[in-house]
């Protein structure tokens, strides 16, 4: 070996070390972020779940841009924290709503098939589409619904006919707000597979959870009530948000340090949300649920003219 | 109305959630108070056992997101043999091609 390898040599070894130190310290002060930061965290996060256990949407919209746009968390992080926010957020309603027997369980594991086949083709489906051309299309598919749920937000599912049949995916629960039972049958059930299928596929394309379609594809398409949309859209979409997730944490994308102050913050927020809704009157979920979908649709068109909040 | 799936089903998650947090708050506590290692990853998840048995807060944070990821899986399985226990049938299929076509994309996005 010459003067010159031995010195290259230690030139490298030196410059391994100086990686592996610099990697020590990154590692080191991700793990020491700064409590307001966690504290920020975790607000957010308590937000989005608050909001998206609240009409049945995993949170994800709210808690993505947030965490990229105002808390500088890099992008990979941001997408692995609000997947698993989506999960707490399901999780942590769900235990509300199965309580008061909101969740119609047979209708859920029926469309969760759906979902879970849209979001294992939404990649193959992906590599064939445009991006933008899509968040323009369904941006304005958004609008649309938002508006069509207002306009008609005090209009009742079609009640069953005396005698009629609930059919193998009819169920009931009590309101409490209207302080009687309420009972429904299952109409239209290809166009909520349908539906499923596209909110699952976009669910994979745009990483944006599925609820902004099955909550009004449930409760305009399907005759099924507010409430029981609300309950049965919060089960399925952790199913949905589980498979990207474990992908996320399986290849070691997910950033511990933000996605527990965010999961922390999901949850307490979720608990909250979800014993609101239980407590507010249907037409004034169909109002917040279409604040957040114009929310979600202005992301949207935004993201199809290169302005991308993901 | 309520059925004790229902109420089965809700214990369930609750039970899963609740353990999540609990291993994600410890090892927080535990990175909190620097008494070994930060909040990276333990590694692999055969690395899981070792990172829990020297106290390293990652081993508790990845086995809190793992369990809380496990979570509506086993509410998938909990349907299933719930269904099957109330002889429905075609719900309990319908269970099982959840889980399939779950645990197909979770191996399609790994080997991705």
């Amino acid at each position: 070996m010459t003067r010159c390898d031995r010195s290259n040599n230690a030139t490298l070894q030196h410059g391994k070390a100086e990686r592996d130190a610099a990697a020590d310290v990154i590692s080191h002060y991700d793990s020491l972020l700064p409590m307001a930061h966690v504290v920020y965290l975790a607000l957010a996060g308590f937000l989005g779940g608050a909001f998206g256990s609240m009409v049945g949407l995993g949170g994800g919209v709210f808690i993505i841009p947030v965490l990229v746009l105002f808390l500088d968390v890099p992008i990979h992080s941001a997408v692995s924290a609000s997947l698993l926010g989506v999960v707490a957020t399901s999780t942590t309603g769900s235990i509300t709503y199965l309580r008061q027997g909101l969740t119609n369980l047979r209708l859920a594991v029926t469309l969760e098939t759906a979902l879970s086949a849209g979001a294992l083709t939404g990649g193959i489906v992906g590599a064939m589409l445009d991006k933008e051309a899509l968040s323009a299309i369904f941006g304005g598919l958004m609008v649309i619904v938002a508006v069509y749920m207002v306009l008609r937000r005090k209009a009742a599912p079609v009640p069953p006919a005396e005698g009629e049949e609930l059919g193998r995916l009819g169920a009931g629960y009590a309101d409490p707000g209207l302080g009687r039972e309420v009972t429904y049958s299952v109409r239209r059930l290809p166009l909520g597979l349908m539906a499923g299928l596209v909110a699952g596929n976009v669910s994979g394309l745009l990483g944006v959870g599925g609820g902004w379609l099955t909550v009004p594809t449930l409760r305009l398409g399907m005759g099924v009530p507010m409430r029981a949309a609300v309950a049965t859209s919060s089960l399925m979409l952790g199913v949905t948000a589980c498979a990207g997730a474990l992908v996320y944490l399986v290849e070691g994308l997910v950033d511990p340090a933000t996605a527990v102050p965010v999961v922390l913050g999901v949850v307490a927020g979720a608990v909250l949300g979800s014993r609101l809704a239980s407590r507010m009157r249907s037409s004034v979920l169909v109002v917040v649920l279409a604040v957040v979908l114009l929310a979600l649709a202005v992301e949207m068109v935004l993201a199809s003219v290169g302005v991308s909040f993901r | 109305m309520k059925t004790r799936l229902d109420q089965m089903l809700s214990g369930l998650l609750l039970a899963g959630l609740s353990l999540a947090i609990v291993l994600m708050l410890v090892g927080a506590g535990l990175a909190a108070t620097r008494l070994a290692g930060g909040m990276e990853h333990a590694g692999s998840i055969s690395d899981l056992p070792r990172a829990l048995a020297a106290l390293e807060p990652a081993g508790f944070v990845d086995l809190g997101l793992l369990v809380l990821l496990a979570t509506p899986v086993a509410r998938v399985l909990a349907l299933l043999v719930g269904f099957a226990t109330r002889r429905a049938w075609l719900f309990s299929a319908v269970s099982l091609v959840v889980l399939a076509v779950l645990a197909l994309s979770v191996v399609i996005g790994v080997r991705s």
